[in-house]
């Protein structure tokens, strides 16, 4: 019975991936290019279903930038310790990648993927809106795995 | 005697109450939802949207937050939806009578509308959460600035009924015997919406939809940029599914509450189950208009107002409109 639910179950699910925004220190370009271009009526992901949360508890994909300053980095594991599973992770820049220009700074630890499971990234300093929305698209196909491997 | 059991229950869980309102409320919003989007020119969620949002809800984890009162944030989510699928027995949906009716059941619903919005007061402060407590504390204010104008039109439509089926010689004309039924009666001949002195308390009843079911210009309670969802946001998981489903249900009941207070009846006299289902679809279309004008149009063309804009608001405005139509009704004028 659940077997034969499960696919179209998990596709109608997949179409509603809210997302939470995280930012670890980033320099805003890439905040200014997910927030108000990516994520602004132009382009409108809200035909994928993405409804921008603002607790991290209705999340589903974080998207985080910056490159992890010491300074938040309690923060961010507090804040991603909260957000149900399960969810999909996703980095906007290179900072979270690389560090990019603060490389070898102390006053930041970068990759993410050293604190967090990242799923997805999108290089680019700052990546352009086309890059983003990409990435969420790539998002939603990995969100829609973990969808059905939760149904199972 | 087990027949009208199940009939009852029928009633309450089926149709005319949880699945069916339901499904009806989440079409609701998802529509509202596309003609916003397609007002603000852009492509907008598919009108299924809330029926995914509902079932990704159900599959995620439960979070329940340190601090949080257990039992009451669990029973929370239920509150609302207990609320108007009872408040929906009353309703007559497309059917002679109404499944539950007795004297004075407009009193009854009047209870029931607040108890939907003390629902979400209960969920945001059981979640010991600061934006919680802001949005109950501006909840609680609403529901007192236009719980008055409430009260006063349904009194109004209640002594508008009452005065028709006094000058017509039938049924009982003290005004706490009102039914729901009888309030229908009265509109049999000349619906209240063609009554030029009904149209102020028509006003204000729509002009309390936006407060009322949480949408722009008074969105204040769940106010996303400001205080992040208010109430709803330490919920997550099927708790979160349960309120947004209970918020969905509410738009349904109180569009339908306007329907039977102002223009009630079916389109077809036949009977039989074809003409019951027209009757039904015909008065959820007829809900559907009223959430269009007072809750979309309205919601996709204004910004958001502060919490102390809005309760001025509604003391001033729908008040003296209600109050109005309390004074011509009163006066027996028209």
């Amino acid at each position: 019975m659940l077997g034969v639910l499960k696919k179209p179950l998990s596709k109608m699910i997949a179409g509603s991936p809210w997302v939470y925004r995280m930012n670890t220190g980033s320099c805003n370009g890439c905040d200014v290019e997910l927030a108000t271009v990516a994520l602004c009526p132009r382009y409108d992901t809200s035909r994928f279903g993405v409804k921008l949360s603002g607790s991290p508890k209705h999340a589903d994909i974080v998207v985080i930038t910056g490159p992890m300053t010491i300074r938040c980095k309690d923060a961010a594991y507090r804040i991603f310790s909260q957000i149900p599973e399960p969810k999909v992770v996703m980095t906007v820049g290179n900072c979270p990648i690389s560090g990019n220009v603060f490389q070898d700074s102390y006053a930041i630890d970068p990759p993410i993927s050293k604190h967090f499971p990242v799923d997805v990234s999108v290089a680019g300093c700052p990546p352009s809106p086309w890059a983003i929305l990409d990435g969420f698209v790539k998002c939603i196909e990995i969100w829609e795995k973990r969808v059905a491997e939760q149904l199972d | 005697m087990l027949m009208q059991v199940l009939e009852k229950l029928f009633n309450l869980f089926v149709f005319p109450g949880f699945l069916f309102m339901a499904i009806i409320g989440l079409y609701f919003v998802g529509i509202h939802r596309k003609i916003v989007a397609r007002i603000q020119r852009r492509i907008g969620p598919p009108i299924d949207q809330p029926f995914k949002d509902f079932a990704k809800l159900m599959i995620k984890e439960d979070v329940t937050p340190e601090g949080a009162a257990k039992g009451l944030f669990s029973v929370a989510p239920y509150i609302t939806i207990i609320g108007v699928v009872i408040g929906m027995m009353f309703i007559p949906v497309g059917m002679a009578q109404a499944p539950l009716d007795t004297a004075g059941a407009f009193l009854i619903l009047l209870y029931l509308i607040t108890a939907a919005a003390v629902g979400v007061m209960v969920a945001g402060s059981a979640s010991s959460s600061p934006y919680a407590a802001v949005g109950v504390s501006r909840e609680m204010a609403l529901v007192i600035a236009y719980d008055l104008s409430l009260i006063i039109v349904f009194l109004t439509v209640a002594i508008k009924a009452a005065t028709i089926e006094a000058v017509a010689g039938n049924g009982a004309t003290d005004l706490l015997n009102y039914s729901i039924n009888s309030i229908v009666a009265a509109q049999a001949t000349r619906p209240f919406i063609l009554d030029w002195t009904m149209i102020p308390a028509f006003l204000a009843f729509l002009m309390i939809i936006p407060a009322n079911l949480g949408l722009p210009p008074f969105d204040v309670v769940e106010a996303e940029t400001e205080i992040v969802e208010g109430p709803m946001i330490e919920f997550s998981g099927s708790r979160l599914a349960l309120l947004q489903l209970g918020s969905a249900m509410k738009a349904f009941f109180v569009c339908s509450v306007i329907v039977v207070f102002f223009f009630p009846g079916g389109i077809t006299a036949a009977s039989g189950v074809l003409g019951t289902i027209t009757n039904i679809i015909w008065h959820i279309f007829k809900a559907w208009l009223v959430y269009f004008f007072a809750g979309t149009l309205v919601s996709a063309s204004l910004g958001r107002r502060r919490i102390d804009q809005a309760v001025n608001f509604y003391l001033t405005v729908p008040l003296v409109l209600s109050i109005i139509s309390l004074g011509l009704v009163l006066a027996k004028i028209g």
